[in-house]
C-alpha cells in the first residue's frame, strides 16, 4: 500500500494542467478561473444568516462559465505569477479535493512556477500547502526546467542534461529560456508577444478578406480549428506559393461547417493560410507591424547573451514546449534558420582572422531543435516524469523541515545542491 | 443544517461545494467514452488515487482495447470482503471478478461491447458511473449490509462491525464501528488529525455540526464525544480507550431513514464520505481563517500608511505653467 502517486499541478495563466504522477497526460485541463458571488454587500466574509456556507459558494475552471450570472469570474495568475492568494488558495483546494479527489496530507505535491519567480511567491505557496493542507512533502520546479527534462523521452540517460533553451508557446506570449544545469538564466530571457492567439487572429483575417462563406459567428472557432487540423510550416514561402497555384487540388482543402441558427451546412476552402499561420514566427512583418523580429533571430540572440561556456550546450539543445510549437516541420525550419545564422556568424569571423594574419580553427556549433510527443503538455508531463522516481522525494522540502526552519525552505532549490 | 444540506446533495445551487461527489470523476471521465455510446476503442493506462488510501488502475490493453480491467486497492479489504464485500462485488458486477495486480487486492474486467447487467441498470453508461463510484459499494458494503438487514428486520443486536476506513494518526482514529440494534443502526466514527491546529478545528466544528442537525426535521441523530468518553454503544469493545483523539461522532439511522433503496444508497454514500467531508471542511475552514488573516493585514498596512508623518519642508510652489513665484 505505499503506492502513493504524487500530485502534480500546473499553474498556468490560461490554463491548470493537473493529474497524478506516472501518468502520460494530464488529467484535468481547466482554465485557471474562479468565479465568486457577485459583491452585494461590502464584506466578502460570511453571512451567518445564510447558515454559514458561504465560503464555499465559488466555482473554478470549467463550471465558471455555468454560472456568470450569479458569480463573477476572477484570474488569481496574471503573467505567470500568482497575484491573488485567496483566490488561489481556493482554487487548490477545489482542486485537491473535488477533482483530484487526493487526501492532501497523505500525497507528495510538485508544483511549478514561471521563470524569476519571486522567493516570496515561493515562500507564500510553501504555506498554504503546508499550512492549511498537510502536505507530506512540496517541491515547486521551474516551468522550463521541467520542460527540459520532458524531451528526456527521446535520448539516451547519457545524454539527459538541464542544459538548454527552451521555447515555450502557448496561447499568449512565447518564451526563450536558456536553462544551464538547471538553472535559468534570468537576464537573457526573451519574450515573444506572438503565439497561438495570434495565429488564430491572422488566419481568421486572410479568411475574412478572401471573403470565404463562414457565418460571422463561427468565424474565430473555424480559424482555430483550422489552424489546429492544416497548418504547417513551409521551407520556402515563395516556393510554397507557386506549389499551390499550379496544383491547388492537392494543396487546398476543404473545411465543412453547420451554421447554428438554419442546420445548413457550409463549406470553405482552406488555402495560403495553411503555411502563412505560423509563418508568423518566421517572418512577423506579415501579421504585425510593432513586432519585426523573427523568433530564429530571437534565439540565436537570447544565447549570445548567455555566458560564452553555456553557449555550445544551449545550442546543442533546443526544446520546444507548449501548444503553438505543434505545428509540422516547426523544429526543422528552426534549426535551419538558426544554423543558418549561426554558420554565417561563424565564417565571417574567421574570414576576419585570417584577414588579420591569424589563423583559427573552430569547431562547427552543433545546432539541434528537439521536438518530442509530449510537446503540447511539456510541462506537465515533465513534472509528471520527475515525480515518479525515487529522486524525487529526497529533493522534496517535507513537513518535517517545514515545521523546523519555516516557508524559508522554499527558497532553496535541489537542483543546486552544489551550492550548499 | 449542516445535515439538511448534507441530504440535498452537493448540487444544490447557491451553497457552492458543500459535499464532495462520491464518484471517482477521473475514472469517470475515461470510462464513459469507452462503455457509453461513443464506443472508444483505445488502450489506456491510468493510476489515480482516491481518499481514504484508495487506488485504482484502469488498464485497456493496446491488442484487446474493449476490454476494461479496473484493479482496486483498499485498506483492510479482508475485513470488507468477509462484511459484505464479496457479495457486493458479485452481485454488482457478476462474473467480472478477475486476478489483481501486485499491489492491488481485487479487480474487476468488463467487456465494452457487452457491458454487464446489474441491479444499477443495464447500459454501459451506468455501468461507468457504477465502475466509479466502486468505492462507495466496496467500503460501503458493511453499512449496506447493516442497513439490509435493518429494513428486512433481521438486526443482529450485539454484533459490532469495525471498518478501518482512515489511516489512523499517532493517537489512533480513522475506524467506523457499525453497531445494530432491533430497531436502529448507529455508526460511531473515531476521529483524528495529526495535526494539533486540524484537531483543534475539528472539535469545534463537530460540536456546531452536532447542534446544527438538531434543528433539522427527520435527520439521523447525530452525537459528539470527546476522545476520551467514547459514547455507550462501544464502550467495551476492544481498542476503543482511545485517549486524545479528537473525538467520536456517531449517527444513528432508524428504519425509515434507509427505506428504500434509494435513501439507502444516499446515507451509505454519506457515511462513506464522512471522515473525507470532515477533513475537506476543516481544511476548507483554515483556508477561510487565511483569508480573514490576509485582509487584517492588509488593513493595518493601510491604517500604517496613512499614519505617514508627511515632511515639515516648504514645498517650492509653481504655477500652472510651471513658473515659480515667491510670495511677498
Amino acid at each position: 500500500m505505499d503506492f502513493k502517486p504524487p500530485a502534480v499541478i500546473d499553474n498556468g495563466t490560461g490554463y491548470t494542467k493537473m493529474g497524478y504522477a506516472g501518468n502520460v497526460e494530464p488529467q484535468y485541463i481547466i482554465p485557471t478561473t474562479i468565479s465568486l458571488p457577485s459583491s452585494k454587500g461590502t464584506s466578502s466574509f460570511v453571512d451567518t444568516k445564510r447558515g454559514g456556507v458561504e465560503d464555499l459558494d465559488f466555482y473554478i475552471g470549467t463550471d465558471c462559465a455555468k454560472h456568470t450570472n450569479t458569480h463573477a469570474i476572477n484570474y488569481p495568475i496574471r503573467h505567470g505569477l500568482i497575484e491573488n492568494w485567496d483566490n488561489m488558495e481556493r482554487l487548490w483546494q477545489r482542486c485537491i479535493f473535488d477533482s483530484l479527489r487526493c487526501d492532501p496530507q497523505e500525497h507528495y505535491m510538485l508544483l511549478t512556477e514561471p521563470p524569476l519567480n519571486t522567493p516570496e511567491n515561493r515562500e507564500y505557496t510553501a504555506e498554504i500547502m503546508f499550512e492549511t493542507f498537510n502536505v507530506p512533502g512540496l517541491y515547486i520546479a521551474v516551468q522550463a526546467v521541467l520542460a527540459l527534462a520532458a524531451s528526456w523521452t527521446k535520448k539516451s540517460v547519457a545524454e539527459r542534461t538541464l542544459t538548454g533553451t527552451v521555447i515555450d508557446s502557448g496561447d499568449g506570449v512565447t518564451h526563450v529560456i536558456p536553462v544551464a544545469d538547471g538553472y535559468v538564466i534570468g537576464s537573457c530571457i526573451k519574450h515573444i508577444p506572438l503565439a497561438g492567439r495570434d495565429i488564430t487572429n491572422f488566419v481568421q483575417q486572410i479568411q475574412r478578406e478572401r471573403k470565404e462563406p463562414i457565418p460571422a459567428e463561427d468565424s474565430l472557432e473555424t480559424a482555430r480549428r483550422t489552424k489546429e487540423m492544416h497548418s504547417y510550416v513551409c521551407p520556402d514561402l515563395v516556393k510554397e506559393f507557386a506549389k499551390y497555384d499550379s496544383n491547388p487540388q492537392k494543396y487546398i482543402r476543404k473545411y465543412e461547417g453547420i451554421k447554428k441558427g438554419t442546420g445548413r451546412t457550409w463549406v470553405s476552402e482552406v488555402g495560403y493560410e495553411r503555411f502563412l499561420g505560423p509563418e508568423i514566427f518566421f517572418n512577423p512583418e506579415i501579421f504585425s507591424s510593432d513586432f519585426l523580429t523573427p523568433l530564429p533571430e530571437v534565439v540565436d540572440e537570447a544565447i549570445l547573451k548567455c555566458p560564452i561556456d553555456t553557449r555550445r550546450g544551449l545550442y546543442n539543445n533546443i526544446v520546444l514546449s507548449g501548444g503553438s510549437t505543434m505545428f509540422k516541420d516547426f523544429g526543422r525550419r528552426l534549426n535551419r534558420d538558426i544554423k543558418k545564422r549561426v554558420d554565417r556568424r561563424m565564417d565571417a569571423n574567421l574570414e576576419r582572422l585570417g584577414a588579420l594574419g591569424r589563423t583559427a580553427n573552430a569547431q562547427p556549433i552543433d545546432v539541434n531543435v528537439v521536438s518530442h510527443h509530449m510537446q503540447r503538455y511539456a510541462v506537465w508531463f515533465g513534472g509528471s516524469m520527475l515525480a515518479s522516481t525515487p529522486e524525487f522525494y529526497r529533493v522534496c522540502h517535507t513537513k518535517a523541515q517545514y515545521d523546523e526552519e519555516g516557508p524559508r525552505i522554499a527558497r532553496h532549490n535541489a537542483v543546486f545542491t552544489a551550492q550548499m | 443544517m449542516a445535515w439538511a444540506a448534507k441530504q440535498s446533495g452537493a448540487s444544490s445551487a447557491g451553497s457552492g461545494l458543500m459535499h464532495l461527489p462520491t464518484q471517482n470523476s477521473i475514472l469517470l471521465s475515461s470510462l464513459t467514452p469507452r462503455l457509453g455510446p461513443d464506443a472508444l476503442r483505445e488502450p489506456c493506462e491510468l493510476k489515480v488515487s482516491d481518499f481514504d488510501d484508495v487506488i485504482y488502475k484502469l488498464f485497456v490493453p493496446p491488442e484487446a482495447p474493449n476490454m476494461i480491467t479496473l484493479h482496486i486497492g483498499l485498506r483492510d479489504w479482508a475485513n470488507l470482503r468477509a462484511n459484505g464485500g464479496q457479495s457486493a462485488l458479485d452481485s454488482n458486477f457478476p462474473g467480472c471478478e478477475t486476478s489483481p495486480d501486485e499491489g492491488f487486492d481485487c479487480a474487476i474486467v468488463v467487456n465494452a461491447d457487452s457491458p454487464p447487467k446489474g441491479p444499477w441498470g443495464s447500459t454501459g453508461e451506468a455501468c461507468a458511473a457504477k465502475m466509479a463510484d466502486i468505492k462507495t459499494l466496496l467500503v460501503g458494503s458493511p453499512f449496506d449490509a447493516a442497513f439490509a438487514s435493518l429494513s428486512a428486520g433481521s438486526s443482529s443486536p450485539g454484533s459490532i462491525t469495525v471498518v478501518d476506513m482512515h489511516k489512523p494518526t499517532a493517537a489512533g482514529g480513522g475506524k467506523c464501528y457499525i453497531v445494530p440494534k432491533d430497531d436502529r443502526v448507529t455508526a460511531v466514527f473515531a476521529v483524528d488529525f495529526p495535526d494539533e491546529t486540524d484537531r483543534a478545528i475539528a472539535r469545534i466544528f463537530l460540536q456546531e455540526f452536532v447542534e446544527a442537525q438538531r434543528s433539522v426535521n427527520n435527520c439521523p441523530p447525530a452525537a459528539y464525544s470527546r476522545g476520551h468518553e467514547p459514547p455507550t454503544e462501544v464502550q467495551g469493545v476492544e481498542g476503543i480507550a482511545e485517549e486524545g483523539i479528537a473525538g467520536f461522532v456517531s449517527f444513528t439511522l432508524f428504519g425509515d431513514h434507509v427505506g428504500d433503496g434509494k435513501r439507502r444508497g444516499t446515507a451509505v454514500g454519506m457515511l462513506v464520505n464522512f471522515l473525507t467531508y470532515l477533513q475537506y471542511h476543516v481544511k476548507a475552514t483554515k483556508t477561510y481563517m487565511h483569508m480573514r488573516m490576509r485582509s487584517k493585514v492588509n488593513g493595518l498596512l493601510q491604517v500604517l500608511s496613512r499614519a505617514k508623518q508627511e515632511s515639515s519642508e516648504v514645498k517650492e510652489k509653481k504655477t500652472f505653467q510651471g513658473k515659480s513665484f515667491q510670495r511677498a
